[in-house]
This record gives C-alpha cells, sequence and structure tokens, in this order.
C-alpha cells in the first residue's frame, strides 16, 4: 500500500508543476501568476477542490503521445468565494501554451453541466494559444462543445470570463457569449486573428496590444466589460463583481444586513446646475443614493454617455442605467444603446432589480448614427426594458426629451414606478426647437423675430420644462426632493420585491439583434 | 508533497522565514484552543492568539504577556509581492485628450502654468454642453495644442504635462 500512496503523491505533485519549473519561472517573468496561483487566490483559502486533475490528451500523431502532462492543460474544480460554491477553469500556459485540445475542452465541459446541474456560477480563466494544432478538427469540435453549453448555461448561471493571456481565433466566442468579460492590461489580448494574418489579407500593421489589447476593448469595441492593472486586480474584481449576483436564476440577489436609519442626504441637493448648459457628473448622483462605496461600474470607458453598473441600496443589489450629462450631454447614440441594452438584459435574467436615472437630450443626431443603424441599436434598450420583468424605478433628475424619454423606463414600458425631481424637464423637444415650429409665423411677423422667439421660448419653457404636465397624466408618480431619493428608493425595491409577471407563451422573442 | 513556505512579519520590523520542515522542528504543544506552550534552548514561552484578522491574514499573539502583531504570507503571497502586484494602482496621467467631439469654447491655463488637482483647465462644448476638463493631478503645464475656437476629435491631445 506505501508505494501505492507514494505513486499517487508522486502523480498529484507532477500535476501541480503544470509544465515544469522552467515554464513557471517563464509565467513570471511575463508578470503572469499561473493556472493553479489564480485558482487559490481567487477561492476561499483551501476551497478548492480539483476535478480531473490526471488526465491526459489521447494524440498520438507528430510523436504526441511523448508529451504528455496531467491536466492537459486546464485545471478544473469547484471552490467557494466568500462562501458561495463556484465552478471554475483556469487555462495553464505553461502545458502547451494551453492550447485547447479534445480532452481539454471534455474537462472544462464536465464542470459546466456540473454548475449548470446544481445552479451555481461558472468562472473561466483564460490564458491560451488556441486550439491544439497536432489534433486538427478534433480540438475544434472541442470548442464548439464549449460554445453550445455557454449557450444553453446562459440566463441560467451567471457565466464570467477573465482574459489573463492571450485568447485568439474560435476561443474568443467563448468570452464573448458569457455575461462578462474582464482583461488584464498589458497581459492579454482577443482577436478573431492575429496581427499577422492582418497583414497578408489587408496589408494593414497592427501590434497586438493595438488590435486586441484591454486598452481597445474596453474603450473602442466594447468587448470587454472591465479592465484590470494586473492578475490580482483582476481576480479581486471578479469576486466584487460575483458579490452581486444570485447563484442562478432561481434565486433572488444576495442581500447584505441592512437597518433602515436616517436616508436623508442633503448633498444631492445641489447637483444640478442652475444653468441648463451646465453638466454634471450622474456618478455624484449614484453615490448620493446607493450604500456607500457599493457602486461597481461595468463599460467605464466605453460609451461613456451611459453608466451602467452593479450597486446596493439598503443591501441589496440592483443594476443602474444613468445618461450621463458629463459626456456628450448623456445623449443616447448606438454604442450606449447597445450597452445598456446588454446589461439590462442581464439583470432580468437574473432577477436583479434596476434602477433608471434619466438626464437625456434625446438621440444622437446624424449621417454617422442613422448609417450605423441608431434605429434598430436604440429599439434594442426599447426592446430588453419594455421586456424585463424585474422590478423597475425611474428617477428623472433632469431632461427627458422626445423619443429618448420614452425609451429611458417610462412608465408606458412598464416601469413600475416613476419618479421626477423638480429639475426635471419632460417634453417633446427642447423649448428653442419647439417655439420656432409652433410660433413660425408669429415670429417670422413680429418686428423684432429674434425677441419674439426669446419671448415664446420662455412660454414653451415656463409651461413644458418642467415635471408637472408628466404628473397630472400620471406618467410621473411623484415629485420628490433630490435628498429624499434615497429613502423612496430603499422603500420602493423594498415593495416590489415580489413582483411577478407573466408572459404571455412564446418560445423567445425577436430582440432587433 | 510540495513544501509550504511562510514569510512571518513581526510588529512591521522582524521577518522571519518558515517552511514545513522548520515549523516540524519547533517544540510546540498546545495547551488550549488558542494557546500553545514553546520551548527554544531550555527556555519556556507561553503563548496565546488573541485576535485574528483571516482576511488580512494579520494576527496578535501575546507571548510571555507581551503583545506582537503578526502578518503572515503565504507562497502565494510571496510570489504575488515579488511581482509587484498592487490592487488600486493607478497609472499617472500625463496629457488631457479630448473626451469627446467638440468645441473648445475657452482654455483657462497657459504653458508653464503649475496647476493642482481639479484645476480648471478648459472648456470643451458638444451637445451644446459646456463641458469643463480639469486638471487630474498636480503639475506643470508643458504644452497646449488646442486654441479657443478649434473643433476637436475624440482622442485628440489638448494639453500634456511636464
Amino acid at each position: 500500500m506505501e508505494s501505492k500512496i507514494k505513486t499517487l503523491e508522486e502523480k498529484i505533485d507532477k500535476a501541480h508543476l503544470g509544465g515544469g519549473e522552467h515554464r513557471i519561472a517563464k509565467q513570471h517573468e511575463k508578470k503572469k501568476l499561473t493556472a493553479r496561483e489564480r485558482v487559490n487566490y481567487l477561492l476561499d483559502e483551501g476551497s478548492f477542490e480539483e476535478i480531473g486533475i490526471l488526465v491526459t490528451h489521447r494524440t498520438t500523431d507528430f510523436n504526441m503521445d511523448k508529451e504528455l502532462y496531467y491536466g492537459d492543460g486546464v485545471i478544473t474544480g469547484y471552490g467557494t468565494i466568500a462562501g458561495r460554491l463556484v465552478y471554475v477553469f483556469a487555462q495553464d500556459f505553461t502545458v502547451f501554451g494551453g492550447a485547447l485540445s479534445e480532452t481539454h475542452a471534455e474537462k472544462i465541459c464536465k464542470i459546466m453541466d456540473l454548475a449548470v446541474k446544481v445552479g451555481a456560477p461558472l468562472i473561466g480563466l483564460n490564458d491560451s494559444g488556441g486550439a491544439r494544432i497536432q489534433e486538427g478538427v478534433r480540438s475544434l469540435g472541442g470548442y464548439a462543445d464549449i460554445f453550445y453549453r455557454n449557450v444553453q448555461a446562459s440566463g441560467v448561471i451567471p457565466q464570467l470570463s477573465a482574459i489573463m493571456g492571450p485568447c485568439a481565433g474560435g476561443a474568443v466566442y467563448s468570452p464573448a457569449m458569457t455575461d462578462f468579460t474582464l482583461m488584464v492590461e498589458d497581459t492579454s489580448y482577443m482577436f478573431v486573428t492575429g496581427p499577422n494574418v492582418v497583414k497578408t489579407v489587408t496589408n494593414e500593421e497592427v501590434t497586438s496590444e493595438e488590435l486586441g489589447g484591454a486598452s481597445t476593448h474596453s474603450t473602442k469595441s466594447g468587448v470587454a466589460h472591465i479592465t484590470s492593472a494586473n492578475d490580482v486586480q483582476c481576480l479581486e474584481d471578479l469576486k466584487s463583481l460575483l458579490s452581486y449576483m444570485p447563484q442562478s436564476n432561481a434565486e433572488k440577489v444576495p442581500a447584505l444586513p441592512y437597518t433602515l436609519g436616517d436616508e436623508i442626504r442633503e448633498e444631492l441637493m445641489d447637483i444640478i446646475p442652475e444653468n441648463p448648459n451646465k453638466p454634471y457628473d450622474m456618478h455624484e448622483v449614484i453615490s448620493g443614493i446607493i450604500d456607500t462605496d457599493s457602486f461597481f461600474e461595468v463599460h467605464k470607458d466605453y460609451a461613456e454617455n451611459i453608466i451602467v453598473g452593479f450597486a446596493r441600496i439598503g443591501g441589496k443589489s440592483v443594476g443602474i442605467i444613468a445618461n450621463q450629462p458629463l459626456f456628450l450631454a448623456g445623449v443616447l447614440d448606438v454604442n450606449s444603446s447597445k450597452k445598456a441594452a446588454r446589461f439590462t438584459r442581464f439583470c432580468d435574467c437574473f432577477n436583479i432589480p434596476l434602477l433608471v436615472l434619466v438626464d437625456v437630450p434625446g438621440f444622437l443626431p446624424g449621417t454617422d448614427q442613422e448609417w450605423n443603424g441608431i434605429i434598430v441599436h436604440g429599439a434594442k434598450l426599447l426592446y430588453a426594458l419594455s421586456e424585463a420583468t424585474v422590478p423597475r424605478v425611474t428617477v428623472i433628475t433632469r431632461k427627458a426629451y422626445g423619443g429618448a424619454y420614452d425609451v429611458m423606463n417610462s412608465k408606458h414600458i412598464g416601469a413600475d414606478l416613476n419618479f421626477a425631481w423638480p429639475s426635471a424637464e419632460i417634453a417633446v423637444m427642447g423649448a428653442k426647437g419647439a417655439s420656432e415650429i409652433i410660433f413660425r409665423k408669429e415670429i417670422s411677423k413680429a418686428d423684432d423675430p429674434a425677441a419674439k422667439l426669446a419671448e415664446k421660448e420662455a412660454e414653451y419653457a415656463e409651461t413644458f420644462a418642467n415635471p408637472y404636465k408628466a404628473a397630472q397624466r400620471g406618467f410621473i408618480d411623484e415629485v420628490i426632493l433630490p435628498k429624499d431619493t434615497r429613502r423612496k428608493l430603499i422603500k420602493a425595491f423594498s415593495m416590489l420585491e415580489h413582483k411577478e409577471v407573466l408572459l404571455p407563451k412564446k418560445k423567445h422573442g425577436n430582440i432587433p439583434l | 508533497m510540495t513544501t509550504n513556505n511562510f514569510k512571518v512579519k513581526v510588529d512591521d520590523t522582524f521577518e522571519f522565514d518558515f517552511n514545513d520542515t522548520t515549523l516540524s522542528e519547533i517544540d510546540a504543544v498546545a495547551t488550549g484552543k488558542n494557546s500553545y506552550h514553546a520551548l527554544d534552548k531550555s527556555k519556556s514561552f507561553h503563548s496565546e492568539i488573541i485576535d485574528q484578522n483571516f482576511t488580512d491574514k494579520e494576527y496578535t499573539v501575546r507571548v510571555n504577556n507581551t503583545d506582537f502583531k503578526v502578518h503572515i504570507d503565504n507562497a502565494l503571497d510571496i510570489a504575488i509581492k515579488a511581482m509587484g502586484f498592487t490592487i488600486g494602482a493607478t497609472k499617472n496621467v500625463n496629457s488631457i485628450k479630448a473626451p469627446m467631439p467638440g468645441l473648445i469654447l475657452d482654455v483657462q491655463v497657459q504653458v508653464g502654468d503649475t496647476v493642482t488637482q481639479d484645476t480648471p483647465l478648459l472648456i470643451l462644448e458638444a451637445m451644446k454642453m459646456e463641458n469643463l476638463l480639469s486638471s487630474p493631478r498636480d503639475g506643470v503645464i508643458k504644452s497646449i495644442t488646442a486654441a479657443v475656437g478649434d473643433a476637436v476629435d475624440k482622442g485628440q491631445l489638448l494639453i500634456e504635462f511636464e
């Protein structure tokens, strides 16, 4: 028995070394932790249980049977984060550069199946050169097996992907189909085809970082939801992000213990500037409403005219969507609509109530927007919000103009409670434009058309640039003082906690993709 | 099995390295739930863990009636420190770029000016909104590449710091 125990111990020791000490040192040189270190850092200490540690590949072509490593380039298993069960896979770059083989994929699929059956989040730590070319189509099959499971699990359990090294070719589509993608600055990149192929096909000279680095994907493409300065920060971000989500779509959001105290926030009273052409930072409104330091922003550097992220109000998770007047006046455009629509759908999948803060001048005009399909993309946000059955509360802080008023969680598209601050302006268009149209004749006939326009503009603004016309109609449930917003929201979300909506029977809707 | 390494820092001054072998050589006996008795060179030490913080890995240990603050790093913590990873690291900003396309309405600083964090630098008008760009840090203005009346694109360089 003793020798048998020794055999097992030797195998485990060997597996723990991955591709060997030399490659581990190389991984560290590149400012990257090893897969095992990442898993240990991510999970509660000592909670990791590995599944399939002794798996090796089955390829014999190209003398591959001489090169066998236990685990086959991926560490899979389960453990806890802050006491909550999660399933994890971490690709091991020290073994065949983390390349995906048939068996490597089988290991990932095994824990994905468990995660769905049990109903717990799946976290993937990606660090892989791509498909294991020696295996040919078998590795492609492996990718597709994972893709299929990503889709089956979508909306059932939260799926999070951290890109902590290369992720190229087919590999990119698994993270793309999960709920959130995190990227580490400087050490990670994602692209469908690398710089060499780009050069041959399109003659463009581009570096990996420019083509698909963390900064590219967090600012230009929006592929990355979160970027982190290094491996450790990335793993911490994963933990924070997870803390807002339930284990699965069958569960309610996590709630921290909270006792109602003095919920009046005086600082909210002076955020809105007197001058309507002066912007303000919507982040200040958010932090005045939510539990201290509880905001976790998603897509921070992408389509900054809208803010999306998670927060806690009275200890419970909410998803926040807010126009940002500080950036392009908070206008809705192609990218901001897509960003907010995707976030809305995530929250709706996982029972996370939505808070929408509105200060929107309308949709962005111009050929660029029209030719890029703002009609279809704006419709995504309209569709996603209309479809959401989670508790939905709106606060209009300042502008709510035109079609954008309808889109931003108006009463008409199913919002449960709509508040407005006294500074709200809810109208079909701005006072100047409206007066120019309505009083065109009167203005053109006047002795001093400019003075007449100013007079009519003031008249229009007086009548319509306020929340009271909408409140008379019941489109606004209550006009509230800014300082009272937090208290009202705590009560509103608690009142809506058991909201239930039965939808008409259908396979699935047809969101304008 | 793989050996464990620990770096132990006492009162932020003294550092000791331990591994499984050196740990097994310590002649310590548990005398209670959180207390131990150890013998070293025939001297007797009573120690008790009186406070513990698992997340920060900080412990307060009372040895023969003197309290010591002890911080324990395991092998992974040591590796992370060696690689220079810190949480909450930010990059130093050396220039101001246009955050959005717009029109420069006003420039409120000159080359050579010393500014502090939040000093107003310029006003960028976009969508009829006057956006004030303020300094992200303390510093000296090295160059200004935008003038009043300029239409700028997103990402265009406006101001550089020394």
